[in-house]
């Protein structure tokens, strides 16, 4: 196999990783505002219940919980509900939600008093106070942790080939195994090295952006 | 008639009472300082007139107009609540201005709200015509909206620079927070509230939290506002400051007014032992 082939083969497996990526940020990030609104409500059952589901979530292997989307149903059904690629999308975006729900928590409540105060002898309503004033200096103070896990996501798509989905890992996998070569390896990691740099400059730039206020 | 009227005004938290039947009333263009120790309820007042608090007992009447009874049922439906904080301002003693929003932003924020909120009303809201009527006329009535909710941002934008010349800052229209001092960020708290029009502008220990050099400007301000006629209540420790501008002078003391006059009264001829021993500490 020469270095051109291993290189379309190796875009293959990366094309799935993005997809994972990008799937699980489009749906974690807003679904964790969801779970962290519901870890903070006044309604004690609910908030028990998020929290213990977060705990759970965040207590486990995510490797675990990909085996588990994938092989419970079909054990206690019989069924499969799920194609391999939805079982590893489904619980990437349940993990990394989250994972985001604390730290959008701890943004929020991070944020002093006195601002939904201001905003409230001001006359706004309550939906006012949180998407015109609390929201973005929510959004400043949690960039970096966010930045952190989503670093981090890049990396944790190598998971999902424990339920046998192509991705960059056993892409580079099925190389070594079937010619014996080994840099194939080393090569994903050039990948992952790239993409996650693209992303830290990215992320340096929002940072920038916010940076307007202290 | 009175612009404000508290009647008996009753506040807990939990166990502890922290107003025990307040009454008094205001005039329009009224100044009314309190004054008391720390922790005899001076915030929980001013708190509980803005509804950030729920009083617990006695009434609030704004221009006749009662706002809370204790003996009635009240209604505690957020857009009910927030028509009557309306009739209040509070300015604090942290300023808690918007730190990603520029002066110009903090001040035009409720205001432009306010008119996005009047105007969907206005061309959104109560039309009876068919459905099929409305959806035909929708480009146009969208546009006629934008046109109209331009024309509400830029008055809200000419109010808002007129109040900030009004407090002194009219080369800070477009500083952040962060660039500005103490006393200057006070002042885009003092304009951000004077922008609603509050019947009644309440501040709780505006300059506390500066330092003493910076306290100067804005009493200024505030004294400033009673040539607009503005009515006012401020809890201060300046005592300088609630004699030169008060009409009228409270002293609290453990949730009840201890003492209730004019400055020369109060300064002057208190009555109370509690009042003299407080203000031999000034
Ligand atoms: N949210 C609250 N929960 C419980 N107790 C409170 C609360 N807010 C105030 N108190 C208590 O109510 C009393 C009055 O407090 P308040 O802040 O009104 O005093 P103050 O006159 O403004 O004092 P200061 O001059 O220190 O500002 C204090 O004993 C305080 O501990
Ligand atoms: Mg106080």
């Amino acid at each position: 196999m020469n270095f051109g082939q291993v290189t379309l083969q190796l875009l293959e497996g990366f094309g799935t990783t993005v997809l994972v990526f990008a799937l699980t940020l489009a749906m974690a990030l807003p679904l964790g505002l969801i779970v962290a609104f519901g870890s903070m409500t006044k309604f004690k059952p609910l908030r028990w219940l998020t929290r213990t589901i977060v705990w759970i979530i965040r207590g486990t292997p995510l490797m675990l919980q990909v085996i588990v989307v994938f092989y419970v149903p079909g054990l206690l059904f019989g069924v499969n509900f799920t194609t391999r690629f939805t079982a590893v999308i489904i619980a990437f975006v349940i993990n990394y939600a989250c994972y985001f729900s604390e730290i959008y928590r701890g943004g929020i409540e991070s944020i002093s008093k006195g601002q939904y105060e201001a905003g409230q002898v001001l006359g706004m309503t309550k939906a006012q106070i949180f998407f015109k004033i609390v929201l973005f200096q929510v959004v400043k103070r949690i960039m970096a942790p966010v930045s952190n896990e989503v670093i981090t996501l890049v990396k944790d798509t190598a998971l999902a080939r424990v339920i046998a989905v192509e991705e960059l890992i056993s892409a580079s996998n099925d190389i070594m195994a079937g010619f014996g070569i080994i840099y194939p390896l080393f090569y994903a990691g050039v990948f992952y090295l790239i993409f996650c740099g693209i992303l830290t400059v990215m992320f340096n730039f929002i940072e920038k952006k916010l940076d307007y206020y202290r | 008639m009175p612009i404000l009227e508290v009647k008996n005004l009753k506040k807990n938290f939990g166990k502890l009472e922290v107003l025990k039947d307040i009454s008094f009333s205001l005039e329009k263009g009224e100044v009314l300082a309190i004054i008391g120790s720390s922790g005899s309820g001076k915030s929980t007042l001013l708190r509980t007139l803005n509804f950030l608090e729920k009083a617990d007992g006695g009434c609030i009447i704004v221009n006749g107009e009662c706002l809370y009874d204790c003996g009635k049922q009240q209604k505690s439906d957020e857009a009910e609540l927030r028509k009557k904080r309306l009739h209040f301002g509070l300015v604090f003693q942290q300023f808690n201005l918007f730190p990603q929003y520029n002066t110009l932003q903090n001040i035009t924020l409720a205001l432009n709200l306010q008119s996005k909120e009047k105007l969907r009303k206005a061309f959104f809201g109560e039309d009876k015509r068919s459905f099929f009527q409305k959806l035909g006329d929708l480009p146009k009535t969208i546009a006629k909206y934008r046109a109209a909710l331009r024309a509400e941002y830029a008055g809200n934008t000419d109010k808002a620079k007129q109040l900030i010349e009004r407090v002194g800052l009219g080369d800070k229209t477009y500083s952040y927070p962060f660039e500005l001092s103490g006393g200057q960020q006070q002042r885009v708290a003092i304009a951000r509230a004077l922008a609603l029009e509050p019947d009644v502008l309440c501040f709780d220990e505006p300059t506390s939290a500066l330092d003493p050099e910076l306290t100067g400007e804005v009493l200024k301000v505030i004294k400033d506002l009673k040539k607009y006629n503005s009515t006012m209540i401020v809890v201060t420790h300046e005592m300088e400051f609630a004699r030169d501008v008060a009409d009228r002078i409270i002293f609290m003391y453990d949730g009840k007014i201890e003492e209730e006059g004019t400055p020369d009264e109060v300064f002057g001829n208190p009555k109370s032992e509690r009042t003299k021993q407080f203000i031999a500490k000034y």
